[in-house]
């Protein structure tokens, strides 16, 4: 059975100038011990995804419809008190604004400490703050820094501080929504790498967020590509590179320098980014794609096993797949 | 530190400087001096006036008047009242100023205390009924015509129901054959009260070092302010003060509780605002995602967070509490500061006046300060700028 499965979610934000599907009709599956990247350009939904998950959505936002099941429970039915327990407990997340993650009032040890006494309460504090000097080793950063406030501590040493606070109670899957935005190349290859054989080692599952497509291909064994709140393609990463299947995924893949074969041939995806107040009552990608008919104008295509599929788990969604 | 406090008292000599002068000058322009109250008294000639002018240096030119009068302060002369002469000046304000400080200070203190309580859970729960009561007092307190409220509270606890005295400071006839004068009995008051702040405060930061966990150490402050009350009681009463106390605290009570009452409303609604905006920041909802229970969010994260601009204001209404409120102590007879300073100030009793403004002018600017530093010391990244 899947550790995390989201079934049919619809998500959408009731704001001042209308209604936004931020998500739309996603299903998805994760596996414990699996790492799945979510790519996909800014605001097509991933981080709403997120949220939903740990139930973290303003009040405005509303999941018309869907289940997120985990471990077998639908989160969407908790309780309040029911969910405190699920969150960082089972799952944790890096947040994408790792800068503003901390509360400014408190040394960082402090709120590490913290998080770990509101779960195992019968945990003496020495045993927590040991713990938390063991987690800062794993990421890295000298104990010394446990004594101070979030302000003296620069980006990138946030970062990592944020991925060792979601390691802090042992959770059997993290959310890391661009846990690297704030590193430099070389350190987020470093921390990237730290995570993963932490991951390997504890045997979690993670959820990889970003729109670097070159940053998934080094760590997600999986893939889903989201566009415009639709999980448009998905697939073990290796098949997904090697032979990307909706149109907008092949964009994506000729966009990044590493991966398109020579870099005068790197190409932008043509067009505008949908608006969510009032996306495509067709396929959402249509009015970007060069193979575009009246159908995908029309009827929005399903998600689908591919034809050139070696496990059934490459799906896509497009009424033309490449 | 030290060299920002020294920094910070620089700038206090300087503004305190330009304050004296514009205080002596405006004081000056008004027409007329103590004289004049008796310019009409058929008794006195005007050389008698001119006699008493004399005597009191007030024929000379404006600016030989200020430079002595500067003289004065930086020697700590305060000069004596004309009003009440011949009793000095700072023995005057030695005896009002506690009156007003007292009852200011307290009333600042409980309606912040209550107004941030209130506040942190009216932003708790925006937009339910209950945040909607408070916001709607907390406005109506603040648009309320404040000398209509006192009015009406003294209609209703004085007048109507009798529990209060119809204000004053003491009772006279009570006092007529006291062994003290009000003014030594109030000051064990203070003394009281000091030694028993002084104490919960160092219980609390010795149970906080100490780290004596949650529900035990609870009741520890609560129990040592109630023997350290119980003890005050004990004592006045061996000295046979108690009933003069009581009195004293019996006419503090309706002007500390209109005052306390019609200030929550604005700390109220700052705690609200500031609460409200804290709540939009990351790491709030970074801490409901660690699953941190309700309360730690309400107090360790928006409340703590939203502390500053309270704290700023609390400071800065303290320094204000020395020059109180002439509105209020008028309409208590409250003899405090405020009500010196107005009667100084129609009398024409300059040294009284510019005296109490001094005063109150100095406490005002250390107000100032005082909210500097405390804020400086409750956000970790302001402490660094005024070096640990
Ligand atoms: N709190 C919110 N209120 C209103 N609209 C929101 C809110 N959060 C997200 N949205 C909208 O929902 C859509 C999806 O946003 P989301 O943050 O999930 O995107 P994302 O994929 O994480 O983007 P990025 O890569 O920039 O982080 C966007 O159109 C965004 O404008
Ligand atoms: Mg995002």
């Amino acid at each position: 059975m899947a550790l995390l499965e989201l079934q049919d979610l619809s998500l959408h934000y009731h704001t001042g100038r209308g209604v936004i599907s931020a998500v739309n009709q996603l299903s998805l599956a994760l596996d414990a011990g699996e790492s799945l990247g979510l790519v996909g350009e800014s605001g097509s939904g991933k981080s709403s995804i997120a949220h939903a998950i740990l139930r973290l959505l303003p009040a405005y936002a509303q999941i018309r419809q869907g289940r997120i099941y985990f471990a077998g429970r639908n989160l969407l039915d908790l309780t309040e008190p029911q969910m405190r327990e699920v969150r960082w407990r089972q799952i944790a997340m890096v947040f994408q604004a790792a800068m503003n993650t901390l509360n400014p009032m408190y040394t960082v040890g402090a709120q590490v400490v913290e998080t770990i006494l509101t779960h195992e309460p019968n945990m003496s504090s020495k045993a927590a703050r040991a713990r938390v000097e063991e987690l800062y080793a794993l990421v890295g950063l000298p104990c010394t820094l446990l004594r101070r406030y979030p302000h003296e501590y620069s980006g990138g040493m946030k970062q990592r501080a944020c991925i060792a606070l979601a390691l802090a109670c042992n959770p059997q899957l993290i959310i890391a929504d661009e846990p690297t935005t704030a590193l430099d190349v070389i350190m987020q290859a470093r921390i990237l790498g730290e995570l993963e054989s932490i991951r390997k080692e504890r045997g979690m599952s993670v959820i990889y967020i970003s729109h670097d497509m070159a940053m998934m291909a080094q760590v997600a064994e999986r893939i889903g590509v989201m566009y415009a709140g639709v999980l448009v393609e998905y697939g073990c990463t290796i098949d997904l590179l090697a032979a990307p299947a909706h149109p907008y995924t092949a964009g994506l893949l000729a966009a990044v320098p590493s991966m398109a074969d020579d870099v005068t041939q790197l190409q932008e995806i043509p067009g505008e980014p949908v608006d969510l107040y009032a996306p495509p009552a067709g396929c959402r990608f249509y009015p970007r794609c060069s193979r575009a008919t009246a159908q995908c104008k029309e009827q929005a295509p399903p998600l689908l096993p591919c034809r050139r599929n070696r496990d059934g788990e490459h799906k896509a969604a497009c009424w033309h797949l490449l | 530190m030290l060299r920002y406090l020294g920094h910070r008292l620089l700038q206090i000599l300087v503004l305190l400087f330009v304050f004296i002068t514009l205080t002596y000058f405006i004081l000056q322009a008004m027409p007329g001096d103590f004289t004049s109250i008796y310019a009409s008294n058929p008794q006195m000639t005007p050389e008698m006036i001119a006699n008493l002018q004399a005597r009191f240096g007030l024929n000379e030119s404006v600016w030989v008047q200020y430079v002595r009068f500067l003289r004065n302060i930086v020697t700590g002369d305060l000069g004596v009242s004309f009003s009440e002469y011949p009793r000095p000046v700072w023995d005057i304000i030695k005896e009002r100023l506690p009156r007003t400080f007292v009852l200011f200070f307290s009333a600042n203190i409980i309606s912040f205390y209550i107004g941030f309580w209130l506040g942190k859970w009216s932003a708790w729960y925006k937009g339910r009924a209950a945040d909607k009561v408070l916001v709607t007092g907390s406005i109506s307190l603040i648009t309320a015509f404040y000398p209509l409220v006192a009015f009406m509270a003294l209609w209703v606890f004085s007048y109507h129901l009798g529990w209060l005295p119809l204000n004053n400071f003491v009772d006279p006839i009570l006092w007529s054959n006291a062994p003290l004068s009000s003014m030594q009995v109030f000051g064990y008051i203070i003394y009281a009260a000091v030694v028993t702040t002084a104490l919960l405060i160092l219980v609390s930061l010795l149970l906080r070092k100490k780290g004596v966990a949650g529900a035990k150490s609870r009741w520890i402050p609560p129990i040592v302010l109630g023997l350290a009350l119980l003890s005050a009681v004990a004592l006045f009463q061996r000295s046979g003060l108690l009933i003069y106390v009581f009195d004293i605290l019996y006419h503090l009570l309706l002007p500390l509780f209109v005052l306390t009452f019609i200030r929550i409303g604005s700390s109220l609604l700052l705690t609200r605002d500031a609460v409200l905006a804290v709540t939009q920041e990351d790491y709030v909802l970074a801490a409901r995602a660690r699953g941190l229970a309700p309360a730690v969010i309400r107090n360790r994260y928006l409340a703590r967070n939203a502390i500053h601009p309270v704290v700023t204001s609390l400071a800065l209404s303290l320094g204000e509490s020395f020059s109180g409120g002439v509105v209020t102590e008028t309409l208590f007879s409250w003899p405090g500061i405020g009500l010196t300073l107005l009667r100084a100030s129609l009398g024409g009793d300059y040294p009284l006046a510019v005296g109490a403004f001094i005063i109150t002018g100095i406490f005002l600017l250390l107000g100032h300060v005082a909210a500097d530093i405390a804020t400086a010391c409750l956000d970790p990244r302001l402490r660094d700028s005024i070096g640990r």
